[in-house]
């Protein structure tokens, strides 16, 4: 009987290695088993194994719990991901009860099917993103999992056919922490970008052809948290109302004014407390209307000027001819 | 007219189906060789499509868990990536249609354009680039047959060092002159690539992916290739056609998809290539970064134009943005 129940057991468990080993890729987390004891930061990485499939886009989350850790910093660079639509970022962090979660979504255009280099053979997992994390427990030690969930590959196809990967939960454990964490936050400062690009462009497919401007930043150096826009007459950036200035929840903007006679600035706030901004400058500075005025006023000057020569000529006729009338003919 | 039988090329490919991987292989270098010099070199002249009339009789069932159609090697991973003293940091090698243009691609943005010589023959150097992984991609634009799609290779590169991706081996086009063709009379394959490879040539049924016709041609030394195929060969239904062409080293990845059908009359269509058109959002002939912000402006929106919809499931989601980085041209 016992071995009957052993032989099922075996090949149940034979059946099951089968079909999980059937999955065409996964996440892997490398977590360390434990964290420091005096709030030093560590790196968990996540990184995608294509295995055998070619892969065109990704999503997932990244959950960790939020009494136990805050995130310092979140890095994309170096990630397989091109072009993100929702990127790991502390901005997008959402936080509900005591589990924080990262939402991911990320589109790699060409395909991936992993990394290769010239020091190894074949392909290994690449990088999706670091998220360096701090430890804050103060509560006693404890065990807790950093997970990945919710994780769908797309395939690289003409039908972008979803795949369900696999995915892990790493335990990491995590002392009391000797050393209250205590974040210094830089104050705000100005900083160039060379890699922002700003275009101004005008699309059936958006907003029936209306006017709407693109904000394209290389975000795995420098990821941005906020985008504001204000349309206005004011030239100065520094002297733009507060009022004026208007949040933007994507990289495209459709503009209020669509006949672009004003200034549109953008202020790009990054995550690391830095921001640069952007100047469109007004497509038409002499407006129709002004034009149309000016010239109504130099009709108007003309005629004036013609009505006080006619009046003062016929004027000084009048008395000339009086004078020399009196003077010759009297 | 030289009329060729390929009754023996049926029964290789049938035993090939049966044998051990390793002699698979062997044996389909050596038929390779077998077709490229005995049957093609010497049998077929220069202009196939007026001279050459091919009895194909070639109906051949593979094993659906190993399709041949995807064998030879991986058209992501197979090129050979090495390292060489120098100052560029990337060097990308490899051979396309004679003076066409090769386009390069890093994470998805065109980095740079090159010309291929009298040979086919290009080569592309960037620099610039810090450590790290990053996705190249290269696609060519034929003279007269349409773009390429595009084949890309993640890679972690060092600064200070030469990483050389080599030997890319850019996929041939191909074009159809009819959309169906009567049964009985003659359908005209044909397109360009890079010049004296051994043209792999797959039709497949639409009812039943695991029947696939395979033939084996040339291309010529101007790297155009062409094969007129008697739809008495195959039986009335619908079909997909691809072709990927090879040397003794490398196989380069598969061509677009082309479809027909087996039907009671001829439509013409011209020889053209069917274009990633359909993902091309904002009609400008690119799928690129404009396509991605009109798609990223209407994700997880309603009332988005229908072409956006590219999976026609009514709608925006990371789907969609899947089957754009299929059809991504940068």
């Amino acid at each position: 009987m016992k071995k009957t129940t052993l032989t099922i057991f075996i090949a149940l468990l034979l059946v099951f290695m089968l079909f999980s080993s059937g999955s065409a890729a996964s996440i892997i987390l490398d977590v360390p088993k434990m964290s420091a004891s005096n709030s030093e930061p560590f790196d968990v990485v996540v990184s995608l194994d294509a295995e055998d499939s070619a892969l065109g886009a990704i999503e997932g989350k990244f959950t960790y719990d939020a009494t136990l850790f805050k995130v310092e910093s979140i890095t994309t660079r170096s990630s397989v991901v091109s072009l993100w639509l929702s990127q790991p970022k502390r901005s997008n962090i959402i936080t509900s009860g005591t589990t924080s979660t990262l939402v991911f979504e990320g589109v790699m255009p060409g395909g991936y099917k992993g990394v290769r280099s010239p020091y190894y053979d074949g392909v290994r997992p690449g990088l999706l993103f670091i998220v360096t994390l701090i430890p804050i427990n103060r509560a006693g030690s404890t065990m807790t999992p950093i997970s990945i969930s919710e994780a769908r590959a797309y395939l690289f196809n003409d039908k972008g056919t979803p795949l369900t990967i696999s995915t892990q939960t790493r335990n990491i454990e995590v002392p009391t922490q000797s050393i209250e964490y205590s974040r210094v936050q830089n104050e705000l400062s100005y900083r160039d970008s060379n890699t922002l690009q700003v275009v101004t462009s005008r699309d059936p497919y958006i907003g029936d052809n209306k006017w709407y401007i693109s904000i394209i930043e290389d975000q795995s150096v420098r990821p941005v948290s906020k985008i504001e826009v204000a349309e206005t007459g004011e030239y100065d950036i520094t002297r733009v109302k507060n009022s004026e200035w208007k949040e933007v929840n994507t990289m495209l903007y459709i503009l209020d004014n669509q006949s672009r006679t004003t200034y549109t600035h953008i202020k790009i706030f990054y995550e690391n407390n830095t921001y640069t901004t952007w100047t469109i400058l007004p497509v038409d500075n002499l407006p129709i209307k002004t034009s149309s005025s000016r010239i109504l006023i130099g009709i108007s000057i003309i005629i004036l000027l013609s009505f006080i020569y006619v009046f003062c000529s016929s004027h000084i006729l009048t008395r000339t001819k009086t004078f020399l009338t009196k003077k010759f003919f009297s | 007219m030289i009329k060729l039988s390929l009754k023996d090329f049926v029964e290789c490919k049938e035993s090939l189906a049966q044998m051990s991987s390793f002699s698979l292989r062997t044996y389909f270098l050596l038929f390779s060789l077998l077709v490229s010099q005995s049957l093609i070199t010497h049998a077929l002249p220069e202009s196939l499509e007026t001279s050459v009339t091919v009895s194909a009789q070639v109906l051949l069932t593979l094993a659906p868990s190993y399709p041949l159609y995807d064998k030879p090697t991986n058209p992501l991973s197979g090129v050979p990536i090495t390292i060489e003293a120098g100052s560029e940091v990337v060097l990308l090698r490899g051979t396309s249609y004679p003076n066409s243009i090769v386009s390069i691609l890093k994470n998805g943005i065109v980095v740079d354009r090159v010309l291929t010589n009298n040979e086919g023959f290009f080569s592309s150097s960037l620099r610039d680039l810090n450590t790290g992984t990053y996705t190249f991609s290269v696609r060519a634009e034929i003279p007269g047959s349409g773009s390429t799609d595009l084949q890309s290779f993640s890679v972690v590169v060092t600064t200070g060092i030469t990483t050389v991706i080599d030997n890319i081996l850019i996929a041939p086009t191909l074009a159809i002159d009819k959309s169906e063709v009567r049964f009985g009379d003659y359908i005209t394959l044909s397109g360009k690539g890079a010049p004296n490879q051994v043209l792999q040539l797959y039709i497949i049924s639409s009812e039943d992916i695991d029947t696939v016709l395979h033939f084996t041609t040339k291309l010529s030394g101007s790297g155009e290739w062409s094969y007129t195929l008697k739809s008495t060969d195959i039986s009335l239904g619908d079909y997909t056609v691809h072709v990927r062409s090879e040397n003794m080293a490398l196989s380069s990845p598969r061509s677009s998809v082309q479809k027909f059908r087996v039907g009671d009359k001829n439509v013409y269509i011209g020889i053209r290539k069917i274009s990633t058109y359909y993902c091309d959002i904002n009609n400008d002939s690119f799928v690129n970064l404009f396509d991605f912000s009109i798609m990223a402006f209407w994700y997880k929106r309603y009332g988005f134009p229908p072409n956006v919809d590219l999976s026609r499931d009514e709608s925006i989601d990371l789907v969609d943005f899947s089957i754009l980085a299929y059809c991504w041209t940068g």
